[in-house]
């Protein structure tokens, strides 16, 4: 336990390292305090008293407090800095720790009374659900916030698709003018406090709506049927296509202003060309709006009132937005207009039935890669002196696979376990020459994936696969530490704590003959100002140390047996500490873990929202879905139904944060 | 096949082109005056204007080797540090400031380089927050909380096709470590890393069309009713979608690129993005073998964009914060490096032959600094050349590179900004008083802004920057003149 605070502390004092006296003098406490227990004693421990409350808020390093000021996203628990311990905001619990007080929670549950106070209670944190529970009071709505969302690239793209009917990605440039700039994000790319508006996009924005207005025109009388300008009027057919086209691009009706002023633009339009010009710029104008480039929810509260239910269209394009990366679906749109997505029952129904749709597995799949940052593998660049065999082919199938096993897993039975142990995978000839994989019993084709049966003893689930693998490895080797870093922060949604400065952080040079990753590492680490934090990432990355830099197995490297033995320490659930012995084992404990259930459920939860968990605001929210998650037996899916059903999902908080 | 490229081809005669929205438009582009050629200060071609301020911060990684850094000197004389020897024919050109601390970023969640980099030009702590990976400079902090220098004095002096250009030597991931200037609290630019896109973005603005004008007041209609509907983070992110519309609208009028544009860059920006989001990096020598090549191209077009004055304020990350680039083109004992620049900077504690080499790195970077000034100097303008009007700042997010320490950080100023400040000279700050953030006042005020500060409790302090209690205005010894 005191390990982790140890290291955490180092954060606490970032004064000290202004100087780099003072800073030495930091990191010596670090080491007694780390080499005092040496991590061994964290699980249990908590509520043993003062010191037991203090080191449990250490030991779970609280990834997300509330938001209390604007843009504050998610408090790290850790107390990076005690001198913000005052900061506005009732959500925020770092004071007590960065303090070292003994009572870590109150700040945390300020406002939420049944915690606030208790001295051995622990902070409320997502993967802590009895402090859900705790901070949870029945019978209050409570959202959290809601912040203005705006289209990702990849909703950009999916929405125009849905919209004009072709399928297009202008956010990536082809076959267009221009490609929008690199996202701002972190973790996901629908983080809407970082979705700021560059000039660059504007310009991109302008680019796509023209062209897309074009490539639209052919389809004019999908767009707008049974109107014919010539014998109804162009104004008539005009006004109808502004009206059925803005409906769907703004995902509600428009206002009558509306009408007039995008009337105004197709008579500018059409003045010195014709009634396709007219629309073309009507399409235009339209698809720069912020009706259409925002999700604009402007429903505020009732004077008094810390709440209110969303709209029906709102609701409609909250749910084709979680569930499809796209625009409301003609159902949802009728659904709206009869007000019938104001029930737990109704928006259950519309999840059943919206899961059923391509739109949902495209959706899974790339929750998946950004919650686990698959998508470095297409990026990843390998020594062509050490690992020949790599190439851009190799790299875009290993992204296939775990994208098909993702759709496998998630709508086969949908375990939660099963993603994470599963003994197959789904490959192709490529990958089964690339992981050596037996073919007997093995249907081999060059080009289609198909399920494969592994070795048991070797593979276990999506973090045993190349695409993670590669993606969290170097160019010329493994890292057990940045494996670990993941899984830590990734998996068990953790904080891990900075890196000293003043530290030699290179392997020893000329490395020893015959030298594992591990060995080297651990030569490297062998200091104790650098154990202390590192045991706790890279026991984990240990575990995988039987796969090398391009996702393949070993049982040896440089000749020398590979150890994959670990420990797991400073979990919150005690069932996931303690040694194993290898992926498989590592796997089976991470599978069952509950600090990762709750993890893998407030992943889906920003997911779906768009930022981080304020809490204690959002402890109802995610309490009521770690329970449904629970009662389906950790079937992924329940997770979906059960987000669409809290109050995050069906209310907002009045609007913006001053 | 570039932007540029794909323009031409886009609106071929078939059927329905996008040619509808440039009808009424056409010849109007060619009827607006060109910029007739890369002739310096267009401000000033109208009349009697004076030469326009220019500002370029630049920015290396990793702290310097501070021993080699700052030489000696006093308010009349310098004389040069080791690694500042490239720098010696512009040697009365140069400020040397030593003893400045960056007590934001010491007080700052984040890791040295996250807080270092992320408070450098916003003089703010960092915001807290959970999502970025502790391997890219977040354990616990998120982005930073303020607007960057760059961009408020960009934001200060209108009147350029582009308010200001922020360029990256790397290619880089979404990460605290990579971003430098900020439009707000939370809103990191994200700079251009390819030197092709930096000129297609430079010399081939959008086409001016008659149709696109209607069509943006369109959406600027919309955008001030929502945000006028709007409060708190909401509205402040419409506002800004609003001011970047205001930017392309007055670009979108201004006219054709310059008849004599600098030839498009043939060296297109080739490294790797870092592990993932992580932002962690490895010594990959392959990966960093253009870099030479891709920074002196995007230095070349800092001077094409400032002499043609389509923009008065540019950034540059010549590398990231935490960059380990491996500068396999120096030599050492002989041979090439083959470490990366992070763990030699790690290591230059206990190891004489690193903190030589960090010498010898932060010498390179001086030398492209002193290329990128001759080649100001030879930019006629006036009676004297573009340089005379041209503020260079130098900064790096640490002090000393093995400590990873926030003070006495590297701060090098190049050129008078019009005879603002005296140059050929070191200043010696002594520790403790006066902060990064005062250099960025005090560059502020060259540049002839004057910004203010508000502290928690929302009170406002004239010519001050960033955080109240990190700053204290202006160096005084450095305004003297």
């Amino acid at each position: 336990m005191r390990v982790v605070e140890a290291c955490q502390r180092r954060g606490v004092t970032a004064r000290e390292r202004r100087f780099t006296s003072t800073a030495v003098a930091g990191l010596t406490y670090l080491l007694v305090a780390g080499l005092a227990c040496e991590g061994r004693s964290l699980s249990g421990s908590a509520g043993a008293g003062g010191g037991g409350a203090r080191a449990a808020g250490g030991a779970n390093p609280g990834v997300s407090r509330g938001t209390g000021g604007s843009g504050d996203v998610g408090g790290a628990g850790w107390g990076g800095s005690g001198g913000s311990a005052g900061r506005s905001g009732s959500a925020t619990a770092t004071g007590g720790m960065a303090a070292g007080g003994a009572a870590v929670a109150t700040g945390g549950a300020a406002g939420a009374g049944p915690a606030a106070g208790s001295g051995g209670a622990r902070p409320v944190t997502a993967t802590d659900v009895d402090s859900l529970a705790r901070a949870c009071v029945p019978g209050t709505i409570s959202p959290g916030r809601s912040p203005l969302r705006r289209l990702t690239s990849y909703e950009y793209d999916s929405t125009v698709r849905d919209l004009i009917g072709l399928s297009m990605s202008p956010s990536t440039g082809a076959p267009f003018s221009m490609a929008f700039p690199p996202e701002v994000y972190a973790v996901f790319t629908n983080v809407a406090d970082y979705q700021s508006v560059s000039e660059r996009l504007v310009e991109a924005y302008l680019e796509a709506a023209e062209e897309i207005a074009v490539a639209a025109l052919p389809q004019l009388g999908m767009l707008v049927p049974s109107c014919d300008p010539a014998t109804m009027g162009a104004m008539t057919c005009a006004t109808s296509f502004i009206g059925t086209f803005g409906k769907k691009a703004f995902r509600r009706p428009l206002t009558t202003d509306e009408i007039a002023s995008y009337q105004d633009l197709f008579v500018d339009g059409s003045a010195d060309g014709t009634f396709e010009a007219g629309i073309a710029e009507v399409i235009a104008a339209m698809l720069q709006s912020p009706h259409f480039v925002y999700r604009v929810e402007l429903t505020q509260p009732a004077p008094g009132d810390r709440s209110v239910p969303v709209t029906p269209y709102e609701m409609a394009t909250r749910l084709a937005y979680f569930l499809w990366s796209s625009m409301p679906d003609a159902a949802l749109f009728a659904a709206a207009d009869a007000n019938q997505l104001a029930t737990a029952a109704a928006l259950e129904a519309q999840v059943q039935r919206m899961v059923g749709d391509a739109r949902a597995h495209d959706m899974a799949r790339r929750f998946h890669s950004e919650w686990l940052s698959l998508y470095n593998v297409v990026d990843a660049s390998r020594d062509p002196g050490l690992f020949p065999s790599w190439n851009s082919q190799l790299s875009t199938d290993l992204l296939t696979e775990s994208e098909t096993f993702v759709d496998g897993v998630f709508w086969g039975d949908g375990g939660l376990a099963t993603l994470l142990t599963a003994p197959y995978s789904y490959l192709n000839g490529n990958l089964i020459d690339h992981y050596g994989v037996s073919a007997r019993g093995n249907p081999t084709t060059p080009t289609a994936f198909v399920r494969v049966g592994l070795d048991p003893a070797q593979r276990a689930g999506i973090l045993t696969q190349g695409a993670f693998l590669v993606g969290q490895s170097f160019s010329t080797r493994t890292s057990a530490s940045q494996l670990g870093t993941f899984l830590r922060e990734r998996i068990l949604c953790q904080v891990v704590p900075i890196e000293p400065p003043d530290i030699e952080t290179s392997v020893p040079e000329p490395a020893p003959a015959g030298a594992t990753t591990r060995q080297l590492l651990e030569m490297s680490t062998a200091a104790s100002k650098c154990r202390s934090c590192h045991l706790l990432f890279d026991p984990l990355g240990f575990g995988l140390g039987n796969f090398d830099a391009i996702g393949r197995w070993r049982a040896t490297e440089n000749g020398s047996l590979i150890d994959a033995s670990g420990e797991i320490v400073g979990a919150l659930d005690p069932a996931t500490n303690g040694p194993f012995n290898g992926p498989v084992e590592l796997m089976k404990k991470l599978a069952t873990s509950g600090d990762v259930r709750a993890c893998v459920a407030v992943n889906w939860f920003r997911w779906s929202s768009g930022r981080v968990e304020s809490l204690p605001d959002d402890a109802c929210s995610l309490l009521a879905i770690n329970k449904q998650f629970e009662a389906a037996k950790y079937d992924m899916r329940a997770l979906l139904p059960a987000i669409v059903t809290t109050d995050a999902f069906r209310y907002r908080s009045p609007g913006g944060t001053p | 096949m570039s932007a540029a490229d794909r323009r031409s081809v886009v609106g071929t005669p078939s059927a329905p082109s996008r040619r509808i929205f440039l009808r009424g438009a056409a010849g109007a582009g060619l009827a607006l005056p060109l910029l007739t050629d890369l002739v310096p200060g267009r401000a000033r071609a109208a009349g009697s204007a004076p030469f326009p301020k220019r500002l370029v911060i630049l920015f290396s990684p990793n702290g310097t080797n501070q021993a080699d850094f700052f030489g000696t000197g006093d308010a009349k004389t310098l004389t040069l540090g080791p690694i500042l020897q490239p720098l010696a024919s512009h040697k009365d050109d140069l400020i040397v400031v030593d003893g400045i601390d960056e007590p934001a970023a010491a007080a700052s969640p984040g890791d040295p380089h996250g807080a270092g980099i992320g408070c450098l030009l916003t003089g703010k702590k960092l915001q807290r927050g959970s999502l970025f990976p502790s391997s890219s400079g977040g354990a616990g902090s998120g982005w930073a909380d303020n607007i960057s220098i760059d961009q408020l004095i960009a934001q200060s002096i209108p009147g350029t096709p582009l308010r200001s250009l922020e360029l990256a030597g790397k290619r880089t991931a979404s990460s605290l470590w990579s971003r430098m200037s900020y439009r707000g609290p939370a809103d990191p630019v994200t700079p251009e890393d390819d030197p092709q896109r930096v000129w297609d973005r430079l010399f081939a603005p959008p086409r001016v069309a008659g149709h696109r004008k209607k069509i943006l007041d369109n959406v600027r209609r919309e955008l001030s009713a929502l945000g006028a509907k709007l409060s708190g983070d909401d509205a402040r992110k419409v506002q800004q979608h609003l001011e970047a519309l205001t930017s392309l609208q007055a670009r979108v009028g201004a006219g054709s690129p310059p008849a004599k544009a600098p030839p498009r860059p043939t060296v297109t920006q080739t490294s790797a993005v870092p592990v993932g989001a992580s932002g962690q990096q490895e010594a990959n020598a392959a990966n960093d073998l253009d870099f030479p090549k891709v920074l002196k191209a995007h230095l070349d077009l800092v001077v094409g964009a400032l002499t043609c004055d389509l923009t008065r304020v540019a950034t540059v990350m010549m590398a990231p914060s935490a960059s380990n680039l491996v500068p396999s083109w120096l030599t050492f004992n002989g041979a090439p490096i083959t470490e990366g620049h992070a763990d030699i900077s790690h290591a230059s504690a206990s190891d004489s032959a690193a903190l030589m080499k960090l010498t010898l790195i932060n010498a390179w970077y001086a030398q492209q600094i002193a290329d990128f000034i001759a080649s100001l100097k030879a930019v006629p303008e006036g009676p004297g050349t573009l340089f005379d009007s041209t503020l260079i700042v130098w900064l790096n997010e640490l002090g000393s590179g093995s400590a990873h320490s926030h003070t006495r950080l590297p701060v090098l100023l190049a050129g008078s900004a019009q005879g603002y400040w005296r140059t050929g000279r070191y200043i010696n700050i002594p520790s403790g008083t006066y902060s990064m953030n005062d250099v960025l006042v005090s560059v502020a005020n060259a540049m002839g802004v004057k910004p203010t500060a508000t502290d928690d409790a929302l009170r406002t302090y004239q010519n001050q920057f960033g955080d109240p209690q990190f700053c204290r205005g202006s160096l005084p010894s450095l305004s003297g003149g």
